[in-house]
């Protein structure tokens, strides 16, 4: 499993230096935006910022594609079944295969729109580390037990994540075969993500006991950390929200 | 490490730190319905003691670690913390006093990242997350950590997390230490470089849970050892480790 | 069981985050009722992890192989943390893997968290309405329904918002079967499901019963 876009969440560039405050509420309204398209006319603007976005960041190419596999699958029954059925205007034949207008067009609206909100949130999330974007909610006002809990399940995903690994190794070091599928299989299977559930239940009560020890539950409010006005930021900020009124205002007029 | 004096955090603990160390009188502890696991335990701990606690596993160490900062409630007896009575509504301000290190260092750095870890207590404790930020790298850089302070907890080696774990419980100035095997997974190098960092740090009392006994002749002075429920024997380490009769009878390696 | 970006129109995106929002509000407040709240939190965050680490353990079922939801199960053992998890669980997905998902992450929230509620209720059900039963049965049964249910309906869910959703000119009758079609190929998949999740809870229930709710 690949986790973490925190990769490249050190590198300098525009979008790099945007406070991540102020980078959260402008990304996820352009995403919005973007997801309000349904002109296609409106596509090669909404395709023309994304890549402006993207070249902002100075994320490499590389992290894009490795990224686009996964959510590549999904799109890709869509886009294989809806040009061959949706839709009256036949644009070409072949046999009995019939490519239709509507569902062609339908599926470039979806994959326009899905690359230009797909590749905004990378880079929303390439660009800042995990934690800065947690402490940025937070911020906002996202509730401390949600912040908490996102804190406490990414610290120990990784850890998880490995123990699950020795155990699958051990159970096919003891001659278990995982490409059957049986009742037995099926049980092991089920002990395998039975004792991760326990084990993690148990260090969690010994995380609480550290937690506890260190003041966590019975907290003193904490002096409000000074908040110097961050210009930079806020212009991008009042830049993004712009275009993505921008977008939502031209799609309500075509 | 050089002696490092960092500032108090709150002036309001210097009223707390009156040179008393721990002391326990009749301490008892059991599970509800269960025999007890601790019977009249008593015991003082003095301000510039360095004690060993031993026995084998089972015998009650960690639930009389546990008793002693507050995790787990005596069914009777007192525990005094530099002066101040243990109560369940005492807790927060009397953990304060007391920096508890796990054996397992994970189940202890559950921050992303280790400065997070070091600045969870102080913030707790009303510290701004700028001054905690600062010091906490202080600490971090005194224990040799500067350069990962912000790598995620999982990448650092078995040592790398020890250190931070102390780091971070030594982050709210405690004036006691207590220390659940803390040696355990350690290579030699690492078990080492602990043993000189501990007496080096500005606490005023070091208790170690361990069963590393070559360890803990040369951390510790004196050794008490808790078997069947009751402290047994307390006397000088290095006395102990070389009484033969009394380390069998309490169950303790003659070959460590 | 994940709806991509660009595929919903935006007021279905925006009813989504409206529900959820609804649910996660409703979820903190039972939360912060607890006489300790913060105390539910390690546990519930270390579980979070557990499951999510856990829906990647794949069961070849030939030809291919499939992962596990475990939604039902989730709904079960987390209780009024569930919703929350599910949504802490999605964004993970979202963010790390790099699967996209952010502004469906309401809709996709609805779709697996109302199930999960819906299934933590029908596993309650093993001490009202299976307390005739031995307590074993019960259990493995209602495990059984469920897994099966939490599944069911966040399938439902799925292929319904896909399937109406999609800008096409299929019309309602072409739309209604194609889900109906959808729907009956997964039925043994429920089954599985409901038989690993009733596997999982029997386990729990054997090394660890306070994991379970009472």
């Amino acid at each position: 499993m690949r986790f973490a876009l925190d990769e490249y969440a050190h590198l300098k560039s525009p979008i790099h230096r945007w406070n991540p405050q102020y980078k959260l509420i402008g990304l996820l309204t352009l995403m919005f935006a973007f997801a309000t398209v349904e002109d296609l006319r409106l596509l090669p603007v909404i395709s023309t910022l994304t890549i402006i976005l993207y070249l902002l960041s100075r994320l490499p190419l590389s992290f894009l594609l490795t990224r686009l596999r996964y959510p590549g699958i999904f799109l890709f029954t869509v886009v294989a079944i809806l040009p061959f059925f949706s839709g009256e205007t036949v644009i070409w034949q072949w046999g009995i295969i019939t490519l239709r207008q509507e569902g062609l067009l339908a599926v470039v609206l979806i994959v326009c729109r899905f690359l230009a909100i797909f590749i905004t949130g990378l880079v929303l999330f390439g660009t800042s580390s995990f934690l800065n974007l947690i402490k940025a909610m937070r911020s906002l006002g996202l509730s401390p037990i949600l912040a908490d809990m996102m804190l406490l399940s990414y610290r120990y995903l990784f850890e998880l994540a490995y123990q699950l690994n020795t155990m699958q190794r051990s159970t096919r070091l003891r001659g278990f075969k995982p490409t059957q599928f049986s009742w037995r299989n099926l049980q092991v299977y089920a002990a395998l993500a039975g004792s991760l559930l326990v084990r993690s239940y148990q260090q969690s009560q010994e995380i609480y006991k550290a937690m506890q020890l260190r003041g966590y539950g019975t907290s003193m409010k904490s002096p409000q950390s000074k908040r110097s006005i961050d210009v930079y930021s806020v212009i991008a900020l009042i830049i993004t929200l712009a275009i993505a009124i921008g977008l939502i205002g031209l799609e309500f007029l075509l | 490490m050089s002696q490092t004096t960092p500032e108090q955090i709150n002036s309001s603990s210097t009223d707390l730190v009156d040179k008393n160390g721990i002391i326990v009188e009749d301490l008892v502890f059991s599970y509800p319905n269960q025999n007890p696991i601790l019977e009249e335990i008593s015991l003082t701990l003095k301000p510039g003691e360095q004690i060993a606690l031993l026995g084998k596993t089972g015998t009650g160490k960690s639930t009389l670690m546990e008793n002693l900062v507050g995790l787990k409630q005596p069914n009777s007896g007192k525990i005094l913390i530099q002066g101040i009575s243990l109560e369940p509504k005492n807790l927060f301000e009397v953990r304060r006093q007391i920096g508890f290190g796990f054996q397992e260092p994970n189940d202890q750095l559950f921050m992303p990242t280790i400065l997070e870890d070091v600045i969870f207590g102080p913030c707790n404790y009303g510290v701004s997350p700028e001054e905690a930020t600062e010091q906490a790298q202080e600490l971090l850089a005194d224990f040799g950590l500067a350069d990962v302070t912000h790598r995620p907890v999982h990448e650092l080696s078995g040592g790398q997390k020890r250190l931070a774990a102390l780091a971070a419980i030594l982050a709210l100035n405690p004036s006691i230490l207590i220390l659940d095997e803390p040696t355990n997974g350690l290579d030699p190098w690492w078990r080492r470089h602990l043993a000189e960092i501990l007496p080096e740090l500005p606490v005023q009392v070091l208790l170690i849970a361990s069963h590393d006994l070559n360890w803990v002749r040369r951390v510790t002075q004196r050794a008490m050892v808790l078997q069947q429920g009751k402290i047994r024997v307390d006397m000088p380490t290095e006395q102990l480790l070389q009484d033969s009769s009394v380390l069998e009878s309490c169950g303790l390696p003659l070959d460590y | 069981m994940h709806i991509s970006e660009g595929i919903l129109p935006a007021k279905v995106l925006i009813g989504g985050y409206a529900i959820a929002g609804l649910a996660t509000w409703y979820s903190l407040r039972e939360i912060n009722k607890q006489k300790n709240p913060t105390e539910g939190v390690p546990k519930a965050a270390l579980l979070t992890a557990a499951f999510f680490v856990s829906s990647s353990i794949h069961i070849p079922i030939p030809p291919a192989s499939v992962h596990f939801v475990l939604n039902g199960l989730l709904g079960a053992v987390l209780g009024c943390y569930a919703f929350p998890a599910i949504l802490i669980g999605l964004l993970f997905q979202a963010v790390m893997f790099g699967h996209g998902g952010l502004t469906t992450l309401g809709i996709n929230a609805v779709i697996m968290g109302v199930p999960a509620i819906i299934a933590a209720q029908i596993f309650q059900f093993r001490y009202s309405i299976g307390h005739r039963l031995k307590p074993h049965v019960s259990l493995n049964l209602f495990g059984f329904f469920a897994g099966a249910t939490g599944l069911g309906i966040a399938a439902l869910l799925f292929f319904g918002l896909t399937i109406t959703n999609i800008p096409s000119d299929f019309d309602a009758q072409t739309e209604q079967t194609a889900i109906f079609g959808l729907m009956l190929a997964h039925i043994p998949l429920m089954g599985i499901e409901g038989i690993f999740t009733a596997m999982v809870v029997s386990f729990l229930q054997r090394v660890k019963p306070e994991l379970l709710p009472s």
